[in-house]
């Protein structure tokens, strides 16, 4: 027996309490028939059906039909499919056909008639949908974020197809009124976290916003760390996989970059194909790229510490080679190391700026001749040069930019540290990092997580930290998610 | 949305107590040993151990009395005067505490790390961390104690196993010498190189879940004697009682012998004393902490952001005073050992008798 009333009001309004803060579905009142005295509701989400199609459309051809039908045979002749459209539906009860309506069709309701009919469309957008550059993956979709705030949130509504799914929109910029939108699950987002997000957004006056980053750099928490306090991602299936674990994006036009709130540190070394890869392939990667992590801060200034204070440690061949490399080299350690080091950013950044294929050319020609160069004309050793390398090679492994250009920075600071006081300053530069890591938050969220105050979540975190388990062991969504909501897995009852 | 709430779990009290007194103790408790014979010495160390958890399960029990802070409930009972007094004591001893762990940093990396490096610009990089360390809350100090927590239980356990195949087993299954003056000041001085257990009282209002607190605080003291006793244990095996006594730091002597086959490095001593030194700054970073929340009791402020300053301030002074190690090795057993530990004690005696009273006057 079906839940669908004849009364078309009182469809309406359950579909509007589905719908609350879903910007993105669009509830379209008309009058069809001759005399236009039949009232009718369409329920769409809105990037699935342009207006342009809606003109050719199967959907469009009925409308024109039922336009030209008499007021009292428009129920008889729809229930007896007298119009003969091959791609359309009926369902008696209201979620079966919110649920194809989300998937990328039209649902028409008729004032009078007790069912729903749903009318095929060509669905989701794949036009203007380009692959993702940034976050490149082996496995999995390679749909990215346009420049379309609602292109965008179809992209996310096309993987989450659930009226739970909330789209708030709200206009930021006092000239831009760049249109940003919260995506979020209703019954797995903190409502706090929804509200005060919505808070910080209104917390503001700015002449435009032409990018999230505006958004981000204006609503950071603790804003001189070089650390990033929000994920960014330019990956629907991504931004659908933080959703799912109670976290909310945020969608901006004119922005192909989505950004993930609240987030932790370890998330930067979370990628989609993470979750469809084989659990101890990913453990190992991960781990890898912990490894890549700490090389990229740390490499540098160990060589420096090592070099310069603790020569004992070293095997003696190894020592000899070192003395030998250098031999001719008239500058200290120190100043061989950040010359390369600045030599190898002008590299990056200008090979980020060059048009195309030049960029490329211009970091492998550069990388090789200067560095070459360089050591043949005994401005550096050959060890720095592959200690330089080797650090860059470990930034690039390290899956979010963000965060591997703050590694970048803070290599700098290691390097001054080992500098003037070996390992011991190595000690104190790990200490301050950990310190300053230890008091970041992300919307209440410590940045650490999982790998302190785990207790909270049942000691869940670990995995899905380093470690991966398959994703039948972990039961459980991250703390991100309400309280009462974290269950994620479980096997049905045969 | 959780983190805002000033709160601490169970777990992290462990890791803060264990990290804060792994380095100090490992590096100190040496001093202590000067009269007594090694495996006497053992046996102090477990009475040393089992005094501090007694001594631990009275203050935490004080501590479950106070609804909300510790100081609040000494006034309660004991009036304005002697929470200053207690406030000032706590106060005194964390700045002799430190001062000598600052001290001990500079030997230790001027021995063995960087030979003849200034003192003075090794003092002002501890105390630099320390202060950072300080200008944050409590939550921050329990994540940060949990993040370094396996930092530096790893690579001691690894330490540990590469050393023990170096023992020889009949340095350690000799008999002992009978009980004498000097192995109850031993056991005394074990109780007191667990100074901060005397902060127990301020974690407990804080906690999160006070149930697991105190089972959490015991392992937190059994594992930090317990690898002390095993490390020196490793010792006696490898260089004998009177290699042992005659070894200012047996310990760091244990690292620099450590071999590790098949390993890259030709010595692992400066690996392992990097996370003993990481100890130390964590140590530093902690007791600071608890330094700049005496010193805001006092003057009945909170969050001023120069207290911290004032307090490193004040620690490097007292270090660049000291002029030695030895001194401030002299100035720590005597002013902090023999006069502040017992005297905060026996404050502490007082106050769990009083409160009693109190308590009992009340359901009457």
């Amino acid at each position: 027996m079906g839940d669908i009333s004849k009364e078309l009001e009182k469809n309406e309004k359950r579909i509007k309490t589905m719908c609350t803060d879903c910007a993105d579905i669009i509830q379209k009142k008309m009058k069809i028939g001759k005399r236009k005295q039949v009232n009718c509701l369409l329920v769409y989400v809105e990037s699935a059906i342009s207006n342009l199609i809606m003109q050719d459309s199967a959907l469009g051809k009925l409308l024109t039909q039922l336009e030209e039908m008499e007021d009292e045979k428009i129920i008889a002749s729809i229930s007896q499919n007298a119009l003969g459209m091959a791609d359309t539906a009926e369902f008696s009860d209201l979620s079966g056909g919110m649920s194809a309506m989300l998937a990328g069709n039209a649902l028409l309701l008729i004032d009078g008639y007790d069912k729903a009919i749903k009318i095929g469309t060509k669905g989701y957008p794949g036009l203007g949908v380009s692959k993702s550059e940034s976050e490149k993956v082996l496995r999995g979709s390679n749909e990215s974020f346009t420049e379309s705030e609602k292109i965008n949130s179809a992209l996310i509504r096309k993987r989450i197809r659930d009226t739970r799914l909330k789209v708030k929109e709200k206009p930021v910029g006092q000239h831009s009124h760049t249109m940003t939108a919260l995506v979020y699950l209703e019954d797995l987002a903190y409502p706090n976290l929804v509200k005060k997000m919505e808070q910080e957004l209104e917390s503001f006056e700015i002449d435009g916003v032409m990018d999230s980053g505006v958004i981000e750099q204006v609503t950071k928490e603790t804003w001189y760390s070089p650390f990033p306090q929000y994920q960014t991602t330019e990956r629907p299936d991504k931004a659908a996989m933080a959703i799912l674990e109670g976290r909310i994006v945020l969608l901006s036009d004119n922005s192909p970059q989505a950004l993930i709130l609240p987030t932790t540190y370890h998330s930067f070394f979370q990628t989609p194909d993470d979750y469809y890869s084989h659990f101890l392939m990913v453990t190992f990667l991960r781990l890898l790229r912990y490894v890549a992590a700490f090389l990229a801060i740390s490499l540098p200034g160990l060589y420096l510490a090592v070099t310069n204070f603790h020569t004992q440690i070293l095997p003696t061949n190894l020592i000899l080679s070192l003395s030998m490399a250098r031999e001719g080299v008239p500058f200290p350690g120190v100043v061989e190391v950040i010359l390369l080091e600045i030599s190898f950013e002008l590299l990056r950044e200008a090979g980020i700026r060059m048009p195309g294929q030049i960029g490329n050319t211009i970091g492998i020609v550069g990388g090789l001749i200067i560095g070459q160069a360089a050591v043949t004309a005994n401005l550096v050793s050959p060890m720095v040069v592959i200690i330089v390398a080797m650090t860059a090679l470990c930034s690039f492994s390290i899956p979010n930019e963000e965060l591997a250009e703050a590694c970048r920075l803070v290599k700098f600071g290691v390097i001054f540290c080992c500098s003037f006081f070996g390992i011991a300053g190595f000690v104190f530069a790990w200490f301050l990092l950990l310190s300053h890591l230890s008091r970041l938050k992300s919307f209440g969220i410590p940045y650490l997580m999982p790998f302190v105050s785990d207790e909270i979540n049942g000691m869940a975190g670990w995995k899905d930290s380093v470690i991966k388990l398959p994703p039948w062991m972990m039961k459980r969504r991250p703390v991100f998610t309400r309280r009462g909501e974290r269950i994620r897995f479980r096997w049905k009852e045969k | 949305m959780f983190s805002e709430n000033h709160k601490i779990t169970a777990r992290q009290v462990q890791c803060l107590f264990v990290i804060s007194w792994i380095g100090k103790m490992c590096l100190l408790l040496p001093e202590f040993v000067r009269d007594t014979t090694a495996r006497n010495f053992v046996i102090c160390l477990l009475a040393g151990i089992a005094v501090t958890i007694l001594y631990g399960i009275l203050l935490y029990g004080l501590g479950r009395r106070a609804r909300y802070h510790f100081f609040d409930f000494i006034q309660e009972t004991m009036g304005t005067f002697m929470r200053r007094a207690i406030g000032a004591m706590y106060f005194l001893s964390l700045a002799i505490e430190l001062i000598y762990l600052v001290r001990l940093f500079t030997k230790i990396v001027n021995q063995y790390l960087l030979f003849d490096h200034s003192m003075e610009a090794l003092i002002i990089l501890i105390v630099a961390a320390g202060i950072y360390a300080a200008g944050t809350g409590l939550e921050e100090q329990g994540r940060m104690s949990e993040i370094l927590f396996l930092l530096i239980l790893i690579p001691l356990f690894f330490m540990s196993v590469f050393a023990a195949t170096e023992m020889n087993m009949q340095e350690i299954q000799t008999g002992h010498d009978p009980w004498n003056f000097s192995m109850l000041k031993a056991a005394f001085f074990v109780f007191t190189s667990f100074g901060s257990i005397s902060l127990i009282p301020f974690l407990v209002p804080p906690l999160k879940k006070k149930k697991g607190g105190r089972r959490r605080m015991t392992a937190g003291i059994v594992i930090s004697g317990g690898i002390v006793v095993i490390l020196y244990m490793i010792g006696l095996g490898v260089f004998g009682e009177e290699g042992i006594a005659a070894l200012p730091w047996p310990i760091l002597t244990l690292m620099t012998n450590v071999t590790i086959p098949g390993g890259f490095l030709q010595r692992w001593d400066v690996v392992f004393l990097a996370v003993l030194l990481m100890s130390l700054f964590a140590g530093t970073g902690i007791g600071m902490f608890a330094m700049r929340t005496m010193a805001e009791n006092l003057m009945e402020c909170q969050n001023k952001r120069w207290v911290p300053y004032a307090c490193g301030l004040l620690v490097c002074i007292g270090a660049f005073l000291c002029r030695t190690y030895e001194m401030s090795v002299k100035l720590y057993i005597i002013a902090n050992g023999c006069i502040l530990a017992p005297l905060l004690a026996v404050c502490m005696v007082v106050l769990a008798v009083l409160s009693q009273k109190k308590k009992e006057r009340g359901k009457k």
